[in-house]
């Protein structure tokens, strides 16, 4: 089992080097081998996901000892961040398949597609904060050049911008490890767990910095400033991976290793996150509201959503855990859906202005229906997924005595619920305008995978006890050895 | 040992200064050089053991020489493109986006 | 010895605003490449020789990449040295801040930690495998950019 650790990694970028050689093939080959490469990873993930849940552990390891070779491992938690990234990107993958013909150069797109999967699988493989960190390097690089694909003046603009601050946020987070290493002479997240770390005199400092780089690749307020850019320019399933996958596989994922090792629920720091938090699941759903670009307004909602899943990380309490990671998964799920589908209305329609649009169930009634099952989920609404993830968070918020921020949680649920009724009416419901009288539903590669998300959103909110015991708890033990 | 935090410091600081107030593309990208090596030089002062430098502290600093280079690389290139579309490298002349 | 490296690192500094005050795009890869050289050397004294090393290969790439750039681009910099308003203002807040948050920082450090590591290694190979990694997903990104088009329709 322990040599399917490297299989995660190796795969994909085998599969992305069988691309670049094939790239002047034709796109049917480019596609063929794209996919493959990310269904085989899924297949992957599900393999390790079975004997890990149910509570064994594997790790593996090349060269020297953590952290001077390539150290990885692999636990509850590392396994359920890899079916979300495993899912997710096979459902992208997919869809791109269309999607990406009006872009040159398929095969790029997938070599870079490729190499972030394996970037992100090596954040949640990592033993220790550096094999982690050079993850989230591989995974942002190919990034960078993925939200410029169309390599138009708002996509560079836009990717240029993310490169600064995105570099920023790294090297803060590459200072806070090297001081942290300096005070407490590990950064194996074992031996962290293991010693008591959080007392150390002077991790303050090396504990903000980490702090800082994490939320700026996860854009929680006040980093924010380059999501809505680059994701609402980024062609529509790189799109649906940042805000479905990235942001949490390289921006909250650190935060969950680290919590309870350098933040402790109840502490300076972890009152720093709620703060955070509180802020971003606020000011990104108003901000959302006013958005009339269908992208931009999704956008804006991932950092409110975002805010939830830290809530629920800095109350620390098991319940307030298992509230983040499912909200965790459930956002992976339909805001992935959501994109898709803007992206397919974006292509049909020739437009993402909410203002233009209108009626559009008549004339694409899956992306419709799918859409609507999403807008469902995202606020709150039995018996959907997101429904019982929010509610926990909110719960669990109350229960730890922090009422005024499950009123904020509250708060955030009812914009939420305004802004994606203003998203739904303005795209699906109401009039047909004129210049839309030809559109048509977009192919079956698109619609395909949009449905079975839909699916499993339901499947998700429905299934929810079996969910929480088989999927989550044990995540949540994981996380609380440091505790 | 002060002094060499205070002086690896001073290299970010430029290096900040680089990227919040320079306005032309490159020197915003070599801003952020400077950073990168101003970290990398944080990092490897203020690892434990002294010559040769820790070998973590190494590993990580040469993380942050070598990730803040590629990333740079990228940035020349994606300046380059900027410049093709919009015939300058003024950073205040791209506002098409509201941000 | 501290010596040495503190000037170095000053000095790499002091060429650093150098190449961010210039006004000739032409001499702007080498001096930078001059401010890496500078960083290098002092990592090497210090016995960061694996940092030296990778400084000094960068340096050099980086060198190239930027000869390559400012050869597509401009031969002067013509932009405009400072504009005010209200952005110019907060950037230099920004820049005031970060260094009196770092200066007092400095101060209440306790210097190098006496810390053991609890990682009694040497250097690896491995680990430029994954500095290989690093590179390679940067020279994809770089591959994907340098194409003509981005999109059909142009």
């Amino acid at each position: 089992m322990s040599a399917l650790l490297p299989a995660l990694i190796i795969v994909p970028l085998a599969a992305a080097l069988l691309v670049a050689l094939s790239s002047r093939s034709s796109a049917r080959v480019v596609d063929v081998l794209g996919n493959l490469g990310t269904f085989v990873v899924l297949g992957l993930a599900v393999a390790l996901a079975v004997p890990v849940l149910a509570g064994s552990v594997a790790s593996w390891s090349l060269g020297d000892a953590s952290p001077l070779g390539i150290s990885l491992t692999v636990d509850a938690l590392s396994v359920l961040m890899l079916l979300v990234i495993s899912v997710d990107s096979v459902a992208a993958s997919v869809y791109s398949i269309a999607y990406m013909e009006e872009y040159t150069s398929k095969a790029k797109y997938y070599v870079l597609f490729l190499l972030m999967v394996a970037g992100m699988n090596m954040v949640v493989l990592g033993a220790d904060l550096v094999n982690m960190y050079v993850g989230i390097e591989v995974a942002a690089l190919s990034c960078y050049a993925l939200v410029a694909y169309g390599l138009g003046k708002e996509y560079l603009e836009a990717s240029f911008r993310y490169q600064v601050l995105g570099t920023v946020g790294t090297l803060c987070l590459v200072a806070g490890i090297g001081l942290l290493y300096g005070r407490v002479g590990t950064v194996s997240f074992a031996r962290l767990a293991a010693s008591g770390v959080s007392t150390v005199a002077g991790i303050g400092v090396p504990a903000i910095l980490i702090l800082s780089g994490l939320a700026l690749k996860a854009a929680f307020m006040p980093y924010h400033a380059w999501l809505p850019d680059a994701h609402s320019t980024a062609p529509s399933p790189v799109s649906a991976m940042l805000s479905g996958v990235f942001v949490k596989v390289v921006g909250v994922y650190g935060l969950f290793r680290l919590l309870f090792v350098v933040f402790v629920p109840g502490g300076v720091l972890a009152t720093a996150l709620l703060v955070i938090a509180a802020l971003s699941i606020l000011a990104g759903a108003f901000l959302a509201l006013a958005q009339m670009d269908m992208k931009r307004l999704l956008a804006y909602h991932t950092i409110s959503q975002m805010g939830y899943v830290l809530l629920g990380l800095a109350i620390g309490t098991p319940l307030a855990l298992v509230g983040a990671l499912f909200h965790l998964v459930n956002h992976a799920l339909f805001k992935e859906l959501f994109f898709l589908g803007a992206g397919s209305v974006e292509r049909q329609a020739g437009t993402r202005d909410i203002g233009k649009l209108g009626g559009l169930n008549s004339r694409m009634p899956v992306t419709g229906v799918t859409s609507a099952i999403g807008f469902f989920s995202i606020s709150g609404c039995p018996p959907f997924n997101g429904f019982w993830s929010k509610l926990i968070i909110i719960v669990a918020a109350v229960q730890a005595g922090h009422v005024g921020l499950g009123v904020v949680g509250a708060v955030g649920a009812i914009l939420t619920v305004a802004s994606f009724l203003k998203y739904e009416k303005g795209v699906f419901f109401g009039a047909l305008p004129e210049a839309l009288q030809n559109v048509k539903e977009s192919p079956a590669s698109m619609w395909v995978p949009m449905v079975v998300l839909a699916v499993a959103c339901l499947a998700l909110g429905l299934a929810f006890p079996w969910v929480i015991e088989y999927l989550l708890e044990p995540a949540v033990s994981a996380i609380m050895i440091g505790a | 040992m002060n002094a060499l935090y205070l002086v690896s410091a001073l290299l970010i600081a430029v290096g900040l200064y680089g990227v919040l107030i320079k306005r032309n593309l490159f020197k915003v990208l070599f801003g952020i050089v400077l950073m990168a090596i101003g970290v990398a030089a944080v990092v490897v002062v203020s690892g434990p053991g002294g010559s040769p430098a820790d070998a973590v502290s190494q590993a990580i600093g040469l993380i942050a020489v070598v990730g803040g280079g590629s990333v740079a690389s990228l940035m020349v290139v994606t300046a380059v493109r900027l410049h093709e579309k919009y015939g300058t490298l003024d950073i205040r002349e791209m506002r098409r986006l509201k941000g | 010895m501290d010596m040495q490296v503190t000037v170095l690192l000053a000095l790499s500094a002091a060429v650093g605003v150098v190449v961010l005050e210039t006004r000739q795009m032409k001499s702007f890869p080498v001096v930078a490449g001059l401010a890496l050289g500078l960083f290098a050397v002092a990592m090497l004294v210090v016995g960061a020789t694996e940092v030296g090393v990778g400084g000094l290969l960068a340096g050099a790439v980086l060198v190239l990449v930027l000869r390559w750039g400012v050869s597509r681009t401009s031969a002067r910099d013509e932009v405009p040295a400072f504009s005010g308003g209200a952005a110019a203002l907060r950037a230099a807040v920004t820049l005031v801040a970060f260094i009196v948050v770092v200066f007092l920082a400095a101060s209440n450090a306790a210097g190098p930690a006496s810390v053991e590591s609890a990682e009694h290694l040497s250097g690896g190979a491995v680990s430029l495998v994954r500095e290989a990694l690093v590179v390679g997903a940067a020279a994809a990104a770089v591959w994907a950019m340098l194409r003509k088009t981005g999109r059909r329709d142009e």
